[in-house]
């Protein structure tokens, strides 16, 4: 059977993408909807998530790196930090404040952990992340702040404190967004 | 103990005997495979991931894999070369590695075997974590944020010791921590003594003996003389 | 201690490198001064621009900055900046610019409750309140190490870095190769 007539029978429509065999298992998109659901091709462990087309994947990714670094267990070092690093990454690009090179760790993540954890969990952990940046990149694209090197961090809200502290507002109690307006001297 | 057979090792012949790890017959024959949580006096961990190999092509533990007749297990290549110093550098975000202000320095098994792998920086965004430290002991300080979780302590203080002073807990980046075994949780309500084996078996700076730090000048410490890949280093005394 | 370098006369253009310290002690521009004699060859191979050696305030086009220290507050970060838009490679040195190094040891207490202690609470200080004139630069929330806010090129480990690790890096990399510290040369105290 193939996930096509499963869409069909369970009467999905405008469907974006299916998750099977839960957040550690594949992500499909349309392209791949007449692969088949059986041990040889598509395993399923009994899950099949339905996204329609009002979903956004980068929310669900985010959603399931949360997940793992929730269920990581701290026995080995590539799952334990990894999963909280990669869900560091997650959180910054959905705050807008990711570039390119983020994109990049969570790939050189993906390839340390599948293979050096010491359980599926770690090993599987980061298949949502991979999976959607190679099938819906731009889910993540559009979020990124610029196509350079960004902060780990809001400088902005940094300065936060100090300027409650200080009661100041003034300009230089705040960053500019985008340095390269900067006055040169 | 005789050995019967060989495997290859980036090349290199090493002989095993019947039930010895790879990393065991690894160091029996002088080479030297990157680790932090195993020991060779004690029951193997498998929790660090540092002494990951590739045996027959897939990755495995060297500290766990048991060695085999004519496997070829590939160790110092540049692909895990590269996966250890990463994993590395999550040791060196989620805890509060402070070289300069550490007695450890110099003598630290985290920090030579970082040296051994060149790892120039942390990489990853710091973690800074906010952990106590336990200053309760009249002989030892144990400084929880230089920990690496590779249990040494767990293991020394009930296998040779016989006290079970240690033992891990909790769960993930947050929870996962060495616990003492007292009711007040602090260690002066423990009969642990600054003889115990579990009180020099740390390979980083957490537990210390006190009054007793920097006694040994730069340039003389167990890593100032030779890498920690030198054939006579060990990982922890 | 031979430099593997051989200083080649007149027609080569000069590297420029510019130098500053953010939330660091200088004591890493002390271990650059700390090449001695070395200084004189150097000098033929590169010219500084903005350093605390020249004196220049502001940061010209260089090929080479190095920046000791990490970001505790605001005119860090500006400084940063300025270096990472002017300078072709960016060297991060010693332990503050790092991992933030001993300036991160605030980073477990709450700057608010830091100001208020410092400039109000604490007995035997000022209590002339928290400074606020806009001259000041404000203090990050927390001390970060430079490579979370920039990219940084290279990194030199030390507290400080040797003197003899600074030129092994400057001459390898005057020389085109990657800089490659070996034992006794990379350390993080």
């Amino acid at each position: 059977m193939t996930v096509r007539q499963v869409l069909a029978d369970c009467g999905a429509t405008d469907t974006l993408a299916v998750q099977i065999s839960g957040p550690s298992g594949i992500c499909l998109a349309e392209a791949e909807f007449d692969r088949k659901i059986a041990f040889e091709d598509l395993p399923t462990a009994g899950a099949f998530m339905i996204f329609d087309e009002t979903r956004d994947m980068f929310e669900v990714a985010r959603n399931f790196a949360h997940f793992f670094a929730h269920e990581s267990c701290g026995f080995c070092t590539p799952c334990r930090v990894g999963t909280t690093l990669v869900r560091n990454i997650m959180d910054k690009i959905a705050k807008n404040h990711g570039s390119p090179y983020d994109i990049n760790e969570l790939f050189k993540l993906h390839r340390l952990m599948q293979g050096a954890s010491h359980c599926g969990l770690g090993n599987s952990a980061c298949n949502p992340m991979f999976d959607t940046l190679n099938k819906f990149r731009p889910a993540y694209e559009r979020r990124l702040m610029s196509l350079n090197y960004e902060p780990a961090f809001d400088l902005d809200a940094a300065l936060s404190q100090a300027r409650q502290m200080t009661g100041r507002d003034d300009a230089a109690a705040h960053f500019d967004e985008h340095p390269e307006n900067e006055a040169e001297a | 103990m005789n050995a019967t057979t060989t495997f290859h090792l980036d090349g290199e012949e090493i002989p095993f005997t019947p039930g010895q790890t790879i990393i065991q017959a690894a160091k029996a024959a002088g080479a030297y495979i990157p680790h932090l949580c195993w020991h060779p006096d004690f029951q193997a961990n498998g929790s660090c991931k540092l002494c990951t190999v590739k045996v027959n092509g897939r990755f495995g533990s060297s500290c766990t894999m048991e060695a085999q007749a004519g496997m070829v297990v590939e160790n110092r290549t540049a692909e895990l070369d590269d996966k250890r110093r990463t994993l590395l550098q999550m040791f060196f975000v989620e805890g509060n590695h402070f070289c300069p202000s550490c007695e450890k320095s110099g003598d630290c098994a985290l920090q030579a075997t970082a040296y051994e792998l060149k790892m120039m920086s942390p990489h990853f965004d710091m973690f800074y974590p906010d952990r106590a430290v336990d200053a309760s002991h009249p002989d030892i300080l144990l400084d929880f944020n230089r920990c690496i979780m590779c249990s040494l302590c767990v293991s020394a203080s009930r296998d040779v010791d016989g006290k079970n002073v240690f033992y891990m807990g909790g769960r993930g980046i947050l929870g996962r921590r060495v616990h003492i075994n007292s009711e007040s949780g602090m260690l002066g309500d423990t009969d642990f003594a600054a003889t115990d084996r579990a009180a020099s078996i740390c390979p980083v700076g957490v537990i210390l003996k006190k009054r007793k730090g920097f006694a040994v000048p730069i340039g003389e410490r167990t890593y100032d003389l030779a890498p920690i890949s030198a054939p006579d280093k060990e990982t922890t005394p | 201690m031979n430099a593997p370098m051989n200083a080649t006369p007149a027609p080569v253009k000069k590297l420029r490198v510019a130098t500053t310290s953010l939330a660091g002690c200088f004591g890493c521009h002390m271990s650059i001064l700390d090449i001695d004699e070395r200084i004189i060859k150097l000098l033929e191979l590169i010219e500084f621009d903005r350093s605390p050696l020249t004196d220049i305030k502001t940061c010209g086009p260089c090929d080479l900055g190095l920046i000791e220290g990490g970001l505790c507050n605001a005119e860090n970060v500006h400084v940063l900046r300025e270096f990472r838009r002017n300078c072709k490679v960016l060297v991060a040195v010693g332990a503050c610019a790092i991992n933030g190094g001993l300036p991160a040891q605030r980073n477990h207490l709450d700057l608010r409750d830091i100001l208020e202690e410092v400039y109000q609470t604490e007995v035997g200080l000022s209590h002339g309140g928290i400074p606020n004139d806009p001259e000041l630069p404000l203090p990050l929330n927390k001390v970060h190490p430079i490579h979370e806010v920039v990219k940084v090129d290279y990194f030199l480990p030390g507290c400080p870095p040797s003197a003899d690790a600074i030129w092994k890096l400057l001459t390898d990399l005057l020389a085109g190769r990657t800089p490659n510290l070996g034992h006794g040369l990379l350390h993080y105290d």
